[in-house]
């Protein structure tokens, strides 16, 4: 069983992370079980592999984060570890279909409704458009034959 | 992905291009333009550079984003992400160059040096071409492959480069000084790169031939391996349709580029059927003489000032140096670091097959370099020009999980196995409609216009009503008729009572000539048609007091249909923002108030309005259309009606109004008595005013009018009557003038909303759009890689990049235990980075 020790500085919902690699160790005899989510693996102490943060174990074939560090009377390290499942399964889960609800390279608000973006809630912007075409006159003063007068017969024949 | 998104990258005359200055050397203070481009990478010759510092410069093609290049502590930086557009450098990278800072100690030596060197894991390529002026007398110097430092002419054409290729941690690169704007984004599919072999015939004459015909049919051409160099260059395939243009080079001095390279043809790129010239077409044909200052190349595009070029798609070109015995083929690009490294050696070593490996390492050994690139390449020139993505001899580089190319490549079908094949710019919305619905059949028959009938309204001349279109002094026509010139005449001849009462009749239809008068309202409008014909009340016409009879329009029709104006309601974000809730939307409509409207009923429509208007009345009903359709209507009143009594007719009302209250709520023995007080009480002012009209005692116009007022008692309770009723009419219209003021408009209005305040009002409709602000300090992109934006792609997962949330991947195919597949499950709606 060999632990690739790494540091990786990348969030951890990166699902393709880069890892520089610091080296890859044999791992000493497990004192008792190994489980593959939150392995304990012991290796021989070296001072350089208190940097690591990362790992990758080619017997479980899983990339898991280190969360401890323990040392035993200066010679053995225990590297507790917890798996990182985006970066073991990354080529499969880039093969699964899945409904993106939210993405980042979309840019800008689509028409989808977005409840989480920051529109403030104190302030409104008012502008108003004038349609064009009004039959009113804007001026009353200077109005011709505005007045409408309607009279019994009248029909002008008298 | 296909077409150029100018929403995404603006404007084209928004577009402008790196510009940097000269690089640390002789000409530190002149400023150089430089034009990288995708476009010819040269894998032989020697590297050349004039001086020894090289400052650290990036390029590349991406969406409208600011960057700037510099040297921070050896460290390139950059304030973006780099785009994902073109080229694979990484799996969220763009078609992107580096420049490295670099010293050569000593070109003799074959030593480079080179600073700060990063970890190498990319291809990385880039094309530069520049022109140095040095002026009359002023030489620069330029090292030649034959290791004689020269001093070039004025002017040369300098520089084809390719660098190391970089691996690009976002963290590790930063922006200074220098804006960089996009140039174009093309589709990987769209570009093909076409190794060529530059060699002499056996004529001695230089020509160009795409690798496969050099090594397939060489003794046919030429006599390998008298070559010059080789070298790809980008195909345009035909069926991209670029920006047009020109590029019109501009140099800090007053010469022009034609005078600079006087041989140079700008040519357009494409032919009369907007088909792009051949690669070969285009190069003799823009083709300079080496032995003068030689920069040839053809853009799209154009410069309009320095510093700000638009729309720059440079489709090949070739840099040239300027020294008349020396060749230069610029340097070249692709590879890994090894390459890099050995690159003086190339040269030397085309003397021999054996550097290669013989013909077959030859043709191997330049098709791996290309399969750097990641992108299609072919060594076939009519299949880079005509060629299917699937075609046999088309090549896609392979780039593994990581982004990351290797020298190995695919052909054939099984580029379509490539992830660059299904590259998708879903950053597009254009292609992204969420909107769009499948079509569903329904067997209603739609109509999205409505019609209005015809006026069918009664005319103004009938046999009972004559309605006249008149102004003011028409109104005073007929005052001065009624009170004077017709009293006037009357009292010339010694009426009694009986015979003035006859008279009245004869001439008005009724005894009190007032009643003749039906309506009096005023619009805000001019009623402008009609025919002219005299003015004519009752029986009478209307005269002067010198007999001149008055002439007016006649109004032909009881009601009219106005247009009322119209506007096209356009997104303004074009986001979900622009919709309620977020949006409202107010619809103020002149005389009949304001009214909410739903963005989304109206958003890319036009709104517009009809009225309706009673010309009697002067009620009034506003139609509210979406674009031909009918979609709501308002009710309001435009005309206002004129007294035309001289008694206070308010006071006069409000006294009957009392009256009539008071009538309704006494018992009925009760309403009798009132009744008939009310009617005694008429008599006695019927008395009084009839004894007056006897008289003809008229000295002012509230006597006039109570005296026609005067009829026989009967007549005056039914007037009573009549009053009560039109009172009831009143407090009912009064009622709607209040239900009028509870939708006026959406700014506050005080007092009563009759049409004659209104006319004070706005005369024009207008929507009234209130819009969400975002908050202060909101910073798109920041939102974007930490929250990201609402969205809708259904899609496997690795076609979508960035920081994504799913609502539900199916995790079928994952060889791995409940934990994990759990955990996969949450990570993913809780957003990764993809």
């Amino acid at each position: 069983m060999t632990l690739t020790l790494m540091i990786n500085t990348q969030d951890n919902r990166v699902l393709n992370k880069a890892p520089s690699t610091i080296a890859s160790v044999k791992v000493s005899k497990p004192t008792e079980l190994v489980n593959v989510f939150n392995p304990v693996f012991y290796i021989n102490y070296n001072a350089n592999y208190l940097n690591a943060n990362y790992c990758y174990c080619d017997t479980f074939k899983r990339y898991y984060y280190i969360t401890d560090i323990s040392l035993d009377n200066a010679k053995t390290m225990g590297i507790a570890c917890s798996i990182d499942v985006l970066n073991t399964y990354k080529d499969q889960i880039k093969k699964c279909t899945g409904t993106c609800i939210r993405n980042s390279g979309i840019g800008k608000p689509t028409y989808i409704t977005d409840s989480k973006l920051p529109i403030d809630p104190n302030r409104e912007d008012k502008t108003s458009i004038r349609l064009v075409g009004s039959p009113f006159s804007d001026n009353h003063a200077n109005d011709e034959d505005n007045l409408l007068l309607t009279v019994l017969r009248g029909d002008g024949n008298v | 992905m296909s077409k150029l998104n100018y929403g995404i990258y603006g404007e084209r005359d928004d577009w402008v291009y790196l510009t940097n200055k000269a690089w640390g050397n002789n000409l530190d203070d002149e400023e150089v333009p430089i034009e990288e481009s995708i476009a010819l990478a040269n894998f032989g010759d020697v590297p050349d550079f004039a001086g020894d510092d090289i400052e650290l410069g990036l390029w590349y093609y991406r969406v409208r984003s600011t960057i700037s290049t510099g040297v921070i502590n050896d460290k390139l930086k950059l304030n973006q992400h780099l785009d994902k557009s073109i080229c694979p450098i990484g799996t969220d990278s763009g078609f992107t160059g580096i420049r490295k800072k670099w010293v050569t100690k000593s070109v003799n030596d074959n030593l480079i040096e080179i600073k700060s060197k990063p970890s190498v894991h990319h291809p990385l390529f880039f094309y530069t071409l520049e022109c140095y002026y040095g002026g009359d007398g002023y030489k620069v110097p330029v090292f030649a492959p034959n290791d004689v430092w020269y001093n070039s002419p004025q002017w040369w054409g300098y520089r084809l480069d390719l660098e190391k290729i970089y691996k690009i941690g976002i963290s590790s690169i930063s922006c200074d000084d220098y804006a960089v704007q996009p140039v174009v984004q093309m589709p990987i599919k769209k570009v093909v790169w076409c190794i060529f072999v530059h060699a002499k015939n056996k004529k001695g004459e230089d020509r160009y031939y795409d690798l496969k015909t050099y090594v397939t049919d060489k003794t046919a051409y030429t006599s390998f391996p008298n070559i010059d160099s080789v070298y790809v260059s980008p195909r345009i395939q035909a069926k991209i349709k670029l920006p047009r243009g020109h590029y019109e080079g501009e140099f800090p001095s007053t010469l022009s580029f034609e005078e600079i390279n006087p041989h140079f043809e700008k040519t357009d790129i494409y032919d009369d059927n907007n088909t792009p010239f051949s690669y070969e077409f285009l190069k003799y044909r823009n083709r300079v003489n080496d032995t003068k200052s030689n920069v040839y190349y053809t853009l799209d595009g154009e410069t309009k000032n320095y510093g700000k070029k638009v729309s720059l798609i440079p489709i090949f070109g070739v840099s040239s140096g300027g020294l008349t015995s020396v060749n230069y083929r610029g340097n070249l690009i692709l590879g890994d670091p090894e390459f890099l490294e050995i690159r003086d050696g190339i040269l030397e070593s085309y003397s021999t097959l054996a550097h290669f490996g013989g013909l077959e390492g030859f043709w191997a050994f330049f098709m791996k370099q290309c399969a750097y690139l990641g992108m299609f390449f072919t060594d076939d020139l009519y299949v880079a020009d005509y060629g299917k993505d699937i075609d046999d001899n088309m090549y896609l580089g392979k780039i593994d999980s990581s982004g990351i190319t290797h020298g190995e490549y695919t052909k054939g079908e099984e580029n379509a196995k490539q992830p660059q094949y299904d590259w998708e710019d879903f950053v597009d919305n254009d292609i992204y409609d969420p909107n769009e619905e499948p079509d569903q059949p329904d067997p209603n028959e739609y109509d999205d216009s409505s019609l209005l009938p015809q006026n069918t309204a009664p005319t103004g001349i009938n046999a009972f009503t004559t309605t006249y279109a008149i102004n003011n002094a028409g109104l005073r026509h007929l005052s001065e008729f009624l009170y004077n010139t017709l009293l006037d005449e009357y009292a010339k001849e010694d009426l009694t009572l009986t015979e003035l009462e006859g008279k009245l009749r004869s001439n008005f239809l009724t005894a009190n000539p007032i009643d003749c008068i039906v309506s009096l309202m005023s619009f805000p409008l001019q009623f402008k048609s009609g025919s002219t014909t005299p003015f004519v009340i009752g029986n009478s016409t209307v005269k002067t007091s010198q007999g001149t009879t008055i002439y007016v329009r006649t109004q032909p029709h009881g009601s009219l249909l106005l247009d009322g104006g119209s506007c096209t309601y356009h997104p303004h974000f074009k986001d979900f923002r622009d919709y309620e809730p977020y949006t409202k939307a107010d619809l103020y409509i002149p005389y009949c108030g304001s009214i909410g409207i739903n963005p989304s009923e109206f958003m890319g429509h036009t709104i517009s309005l009809k009225y309706a208007i009673d010309l009697i009345t002067g009620a009034c009903m506003c139609f509210i259309y979406r674009d031909g359709l009918i979609v709501n209507s308002l009710e309001g009143q435009v005309g206002t009606q004129i007294s035309i009594s001289g008694i206070q007719s308010s006071d006069y009302n409000n006294a009957l109004y009392g009256t009539l209250n008071n009538y309704n709520q006494s018992s009925e023995s009760l309403q009798t008595a009132r009744v008939n007080q009310l009617e005694g009480t008429v008599k006695n002012v019927a008395g009084t005013v009839a004894s007056t009209v006897t008289g003809f005692a008229l000295g002012g116009v509230p006597g006039a009018v109570a005296g026609f007022a005067v009829g026989a008692t009967g007549s005056v309770a039914n007037q009573v009557k009549n009053n009560n009723t039109y009172n009831i009419a009143q407090m009912q219209h009064n009622k709607s003038q209040y239900d009028l003021q509870h939708v006026q408009t959406p700014y506050k209005t005080t007092g009563t909303s009759s049409p004659i305040t209104s006319m004070r009002n706005e005369q024009s409709a207008r929507l009234i759009l209130t819009r969400p602000v975002m908050i202060k300090g909101y910073d798109s992109t920041k939102y974007a890689d930490t929250i990201g934006f609402a969205c809708h792609i259904e899609n496997t997962i690795g076609k979508i990049k960035g920081y994504s949330e799913f609502a539900n991947a199916n995790l079928n195919g994952i060889p791995c235990t409940l934990s994990e597949k759990n955990e996969i499950s949450a990570l993913l709606t809780g957003g990764v980075y993809l």
